[in-house]
């Protein structure tokens, strides 16, 4: 078991501060994925977890012992890189069995390990191989396989599949997935690819500018966004965002939305929360939320526009209406009728709709 | 007429001009070369009469029958070696420092080493003398090593920090995190991941020390005298009168050199002209 723990971890170099204060604490066997854009402090969290980045403030703890200043090695943890980082000079073998060798292991299990690692990674004909005959693909294995020969408490990747090509990130994807799902070890991943991170995670933590913006089990980050942020960062397509005043009546709960040259309105429904809300707000739609009627359906809920682009999946496809300067994207049927240039209205679920103060950004009950 | 240009005319010229400067470089190698195998008279004369049938190795037989001429050999190779794995040690050690670790004034360090470089070296001959006399550590290898790397180092930290800034950051996270220290992460890692330009800032050091002279004349005596030295004693001595015993032992100067950077062509070019491919 080992549960990982962050209590107000900040880093700093010089001046700038990279980590300003990110408190997460990671369940036994979870796979947690830190999310966000370059530069959001992503990378530096996990350098700081692995121990390779002195921590400026805040404690570390693995299982409720404190870690903060401990060697990389130390922790049990290990680690996989972007771009691999295996060792030039050696063979895949001498990299994989590295770490067991610094150990003083025996030689039979350190060939053991090694065996049973490169055989469960399909790496076990490579063993002989120098790194630089190796494909990114099979790079990207033997860097699991070093990782996994360590039988580490915690593993930590670091953006692993952003240097393949789109057809081997989807297969190291799974890979990365079922191995997880077979050792059930806490893994911590960190990338700028929100898909990535919805099909790997049970955790997603959203980061920006050095702060968690939010923590949560990977269903609850997509279905209740808490900021207009993590609400746009998470979903494909992105989240549609209206912006307008909207006012939600304290008496009967009928929620009116008003923008520019746009007016929704929804009726009041029994077990609708509501303090009679009123101001700007930042209105997120998500295309599954979002449904395409006819023109002459529409209902003061419905959003009449023109079909500005079509985005074919084959498995769905995505219909962005634009009406002024709002545009909205709803998801069809691949086979629906749609055609570019169509006047049609899009009906706009109420309970669920995602709305953020324009402000602040985050999210409001309504 | 232009496919003639660029297919025939442009190689030619090309050509041309790399065996001019080959030619150029060589020439005087190759005429000391001949020197050495060839009777005085036979280079002397105008025009100058070679002939193969006064083909001969006894001025090298000769040379290396004088122990004096055997010791500045050795000598030269225990100074040159001892002054290669000198800057190995210390300049991998400030390299590492300074192409990985942030500490405040890294730059003026940078440029202060180099500025040692700028000042000529006849300028420090009095200090340097007047230390080693101090140290009473004249005419010692101590004494020649210790000046070969003060001069050397700053190169080889530049060569070296110019490599590792080339080696990814996370090739060294992977060894600490496999259980390496910092120092462990960089001989095993850094260094051997290097190796190309490890090896050619090596055979630098090591060429650089062969060939030093001034310093070795100073601070050499007897004991320790390099074979630059001896040899610049043989061109003046008026006992030796015979050119080609001259001409044999500069042969004999140059070849060790010449055989090291035979035998590690492969990494020194790679090391040179690519740098470290990662």
């Amino acid at each position: 078991m080992s549960r990982v723990s962050l209590q107000g971890v900040a880093k700093s170099f010089g001046s700038v501060q990279a980590v300003k204060d990110v408190t997460l604490d990671i369940p036994d066997h979870a796979f947690v994925t830190l999310l966000g854009p370059s530069g959001c402090g992503k990378t530096t969290t996990l350098n700081m977890l692995a121990g390779l980045e002195r921590v400026s403030r805040g404690k570390i703890l693995l299982d409720g012992q404190e870690i903060t200043d401990w060697a990389p090695h130390e922790r049990g943890m290990a680690m996989v890189f972007q771009n691999y980082a295996l060792y030039p000079h050696m063979d895949v073998y001498g990299n994989i069995a590295f770490s067991l060798k610094l150990k003083k292991t025996p030689k039979a299990e350190i060939e053991q390990r090694v065996q049973r690692v490169a055989k469960a990674l399909e790496v076990d004909k490579l063993l002989q191989r120098r790194i630089s005959q190796l494909s990114g693909g099979q790079q990207q294995r033997v860097a699991l396989a070093r990782a996994m020969v360590k039988e580490p408490k915690v593993f930590l990747f670091d953006e692993p599949l952003s240097n393949l090509d789109a057809a081997l990130r989807t297969r190291m994807r799974i890979e990365i997935k079922k191995l997880h799902q077979q050792l059930k070890a806490t893994s911590i991943f960190v990338t700028h690819d929100q898909e990535e991170a919805m099909i790997l995670s049970d955790y997603i933590a959203v980061m920006k500018d050095g702060v968690v913006m939010q923590y949560g089990k990977a269903n609850d980050v997509y279905r209740r966004p808490n900021h207009l942020y993590v609400g746009t960062f998470i979903g494909k397509p992105r989240m549609s965002i209206l912006e307008g005043e909207l006012r939600v009546s304290a008496e009967g709960g009928e929620a009116v939305f008003e923008g520019e040259d746009l007016r929704l309105a929804w009726p009041g429904s029994a077990g609708t929360t509501n303090e009679g809300v009123a101001g700007a707000v930042s209105l997120g739609v998500r295309a599954e939320d979002a449904h395409l009627v006819p023109a002459q359906d529409a209902g003061p809920d419905t959003l009449v526009g023109d079909i500005a682009l079509l985005e074919p999946l084959g498995s769905d496809t995505f219909v962005e209406v634009v009406r002024g300067r709002h545009s909205i994207t709803a998801r069809v049927e691949p086979d629906a009728a749609v055609f570019l240039g169509d006047r049609v209205g899009v009906r706009i679920n109420r309970a669920k709709l995602h709305v953020f103060d324009r402000e602040s950004g985050l999210r409001l009950a309504v | 007429m232009r496919r003639m240009l660029s297919t025939w005319v442009r190689p030619a010229l090309l050509y041309g001009l790399v065996a001019f400067f080959v030619i150029w470089t060589l020439a005087p190698v190759i005429w000391i070369a001949t020197m050495s195998v060839q009777p005085e008279i036979n280079y002397v004369s105008v025009p100058p009469h070679l002939s193969l049938n006064d083909f001969s190795l006894r001025w090298y037989t000769e040379m290396l029958s004088q122990a004096d001429v055997a010791a500045a050999l050795k000598n030269s190779v225990i100074t040159s070696v001892a002054t290669m794995a000198c800057c190995l040690v210390f300049g991998s050690l400030a390299a590492y420092a300074l192409a990985r670790l942030k500490f405040p004034r890294r730059n003026l360090f940078l440029g202060a080493s180099v500025i040692s470089r700028m000042i000529p070296s006849m300028v420090l001959i009095i200090p340097m003398f007047l230390i080693m006399r101090w140290l009473n550590l004249r005419d010692t290898y101590a004494a020649l090593i210790i000046v070969y790397s003060t001069f050397l180092l700053p190169y080889v930290i530049w060569m070296l920090k110019n490599f590792f800034d080339q080696i990814p950051v996370a090739l060294e996270s992977a060894a600490r995190m496999d259980g390496c220290t910092r120092l462990g992460a960089l001989f095993r890692v850094m260094i051997p991941a290097a190796a190309p330009g490890v090896v050619a800032t090596a055979v630098f050091a090591f060429i650089g020390a062969w060939n030093e002279f001034l310093f070795g004349l100073i601070l050499s005596t007897r004991e320790v005298t390099p074979i630059t030295v001896k040899l610049s004693g043989l061109v003046s001595s008026t006992f030796h009168s015979d050119t080609s015993l001259v001409a044999a032992t500069g042969m004999l100067a140059i070849l060790p050199v010449v055989a090291l950077v035979i035998i590690l062509n492969r990494y020194i070019v790679r090391g040179l002209v690519e740098g470290v491919k990662y």
